[in-house]
């Protein structure tokens, strides 16, 4: 997306940035304002007045349905619904972020090199985002994960390995894109290091693409923790895990859909508020 | 053209060849592992360590790598099937074959007992959320880039944005909610057999429904911005200003262009599918090869996961190939 990236003249210091401009974007706004529901109720959790999300209720199993205690029921064990799925939200709204932040990374070191280098440095960063993003993503993640052992640490790794490929393949374009610009050149004039004209230099200015991208691959990779969870390759029990809950719940949808429901609600929702968040980010920067 | 198709297709395999490696890498890097794992929770230690020396388990991973594609490609017999070993494994193939994927410790038969049918029941379920997907995200992004703003497009690029949004699981455990739970039209499982009170063909709707809405979704987006995007160049104005009929304007002059871009993004979705089989057997008891993937990991059947992954891989870099010989072929500006 060439048209997004800042003209010549305001090189370094971009125009409004996209950033400032997102109030104008409803669809970004609906998109945040869902994000952040999902993120004060997470950093909320340890102070709301809720029940243990891994502590039994025995009373309530006989009727798992929603009552005054609690609000969404319980699940086949007892525990509370609603505090299970806002401690799943915190673990997701942490391990998300931050998988995404390590592929970024890896993917922008990758990509800087590639394309700033060129000759050999280039076409092994190439090739070998070429093999890694052959592999169908689940089952990169499968195999990988089922040999690893799953864990919070682990599902990052995978992320990265999976992803970064990716990232890279955007850097790498849109630095040799800018390698042509004037700043470039000026910052060769006064003799900058190739890590500060790297750094300090391009990084920058290819951010527009890449802060939609970054949202973008928040849903993604969203979708990949759920996802793992059902697979039962997600975080080990007991911790309240969405993908992990809706597993454990679906033997018993037809008897207590409920169970499985409302972690989805909150899945998808979540997904969804990301989505929109990046579709509002695309819309601004091709307004440009 | 030949000789960009030549070079990418020695690009493919070479692809393959490293891509198998690091399969092999992720699945086999710990000797002592591979010999447990074939065994099986219960073997002695005393047996574990047997295998381990006759399989020479304590050699360089590159030097077993080499082996391993040996007894693949019938060069070298399966050091397994070896009675010394007493192992039990037997293929009726023999032991020294082209295609030799090995042993599968989860179902106690030869992979390529295991793996074949499975693989059809795949492809049926994929190629019929194939045949789902592609007129439908056509259609829909087509009707929605062609007056890109209009009410219709908010609906349609609202619509799919959603469907985007939704996991496969998600997609699955609301469908059968809706239509097993509730309305009671349609059965949870497909274990595609005759025996349980709904026709197969019945089994068949709720999986091709999770994976196809899911990716309709996807591929509506692409093409409606790809449409949206023709739909402003000047050759479509001029075409208009011209008098041609709007019809003439879509199917003559819009659509050809529209439609380059979309056609490797729809090819690609087959990489997309081979995941998206792995969670809709899951949720739907389908007998297929995604599922008997998540198995084979779960339980640690190298040689099974090793095939499984191998002919995912070779699907996804064979669409991936004639994605980018069809993109030549169907732009002129790309053949420069």
């Amino acid at each position: 997306m060439p048209a997004s990236l800042p003209s010549t003249e305001t090189a370094g210091r971009a125009t409004p940035g996209i950033l400032r401009r997102l109030p104008t974007s409803g669809v970004a706004m609906v998109g945040l304002g869902i994000v952040l529901f999902w993120v004060v109720l997470a950093l909320l959790a340890p102070v709301l007045p809720m029940p243990d999300p891994n502590k039994s209720d025995y009373a309530a199993m006989s009727a798992p349905f929603s009552s005054a205690k609690h609000w969404l029921g319980v699940d086949s064990l007892g525990r509370d619904l609603m505090s299970r799925i806002i401690w799943g939200g915190r673990t997701v709204l942490a391990v998300a972020p931050l998988a995404v932040l390590a592929a970024y990374t890896v993917g922008c070191i990758m990509g800087l090199l590639a394309g700033y280098y060129r000759g050999w440095v280039d076409t092994l960063v190439s090739r070998a985002s070429d093999v890694i993003l052959s592999f169908p993503v689940i089952v990169l993640y499968v195999i990988l994960i089922a040999n690893i052992g799953p864990s919070a640490l682990n599902i990052v790794v995978a992320v990265v390995l999976a992803s970064s490929p990716g990232i890279a393949r955007i850097v790498r374009g849109l630095v040799l894109s800018l390698m042509h610009q004037e700043f470039v050149a000026a910052a060769y004039m006064r003799r900058e290091s190739d890590i500060f004209v790297m750094v300090i230099e391009l990084l920058p200015n290819c951010r527009g693409p890449l802060i939609t991208d970054f949202c973008l691959r928040l849903g993604y990779t969203t979708i990949t923790i759920g996802t793992l969870g059902f697979l039962g390759l997600g975080l080990p029990p007991p911790n309240p895990d969405w993908g992990g809950m809706v597993k454990q719940a679906t033997a018993m949808i037809t008897v207590f859909p409920h169970m499985s429901l409302y972690p989805t609600v909150a899945l998808v929702s979540l997904i969804l508020g990301f989505n929109l968040l990046a579709d509002g980010l695309t819309e601004l920067s091709q307004a440009d | 053209m030949i000789r960009y198709m030549l070079r990418r297709g020695a690009e493919m395999l070479i692809t393959l060849l490293v891509a198998s490696f690091l399969v092999f890498l992720v699945t086999e890097f710990s000797p002592g592992n591979v010999a447990r794992k074939t065994l099986g929770a219960f073997a002695l230690q005393s047996q574990v360590d047997l295998l381990y020396e006759k399989l020479h388990l304590n050699d360089p991973l590159l030097v077993r790598y080499v082996r391993w594609a040996g007894v693949l490609t019938g060069l070298q017999a399966d050091p397994l099937q070896d009675p010394a070993l007493k192992l039990d494994f037997k293929d009726p193939r023999g032991d020294q074959y082209f295609g030799n994927f090995g042993y599968s410790t989860l179902y106690k038969a030869p992979v390529n007992d295991v793996l074949w049918d499975r693989l059809g029941n795949t492809a049926l379920l994929a190629g019929l959320a194939f045949a789902v997907i592609v007129p439908l995200s056509l259609l829909l992004g087509v009707l929605a880039g062609m007056r890109a703003g209009t009410t219709l497009d908010r609906v349609v690029s609202t619509i799919s944005i959603i469907m985007t949004s939704i996991p496969e699981f998600a997609l699955g455990v609301i469908l059968v909610a809706v239509f097993v739970v509730w309305l009671k039209l349609l059965p949870g499982t497909s274990p595609l057999k005759n025996n349980s009170g709904w026709p197969i063909w019945t089994q068949l709707i709720l999986p091709v429904s999770v994976l196809a809405l899911y990716d309709a979704g996807y591929v509506a987006r692409i093409v409606r911005a790809s449409m949206a995007e023709v739909m402003a160049k000047p050759y479509v104005r001029t075409a208009v200003l011209k008098g041609l009929p709007w019809r003439t304007v879509i199917l003559r002059h819009a659509l050809r262009n529209a439609l380059i871009a979309p056609f490797t993004v729809i090819l690609l979705q087959i990489n997309w599918l081979i995941g998206g089989v792995v969670v809709t057997e899951l949720v739907f008891a389908y007998p297929g090869f995604g599922r008997m993937l998540l198995d084979a990991s779960l339980f640690g059947d190298v040689s099974l996961i090793e095939a499984a992954t191998l002919i995912a891989l070779f699907v996804a870099t064979a669409t991936q190939l004639l994605s980018d010989i069809g993109y030549r072929l169907l732009d002129p500006q790309a053949r420069r």
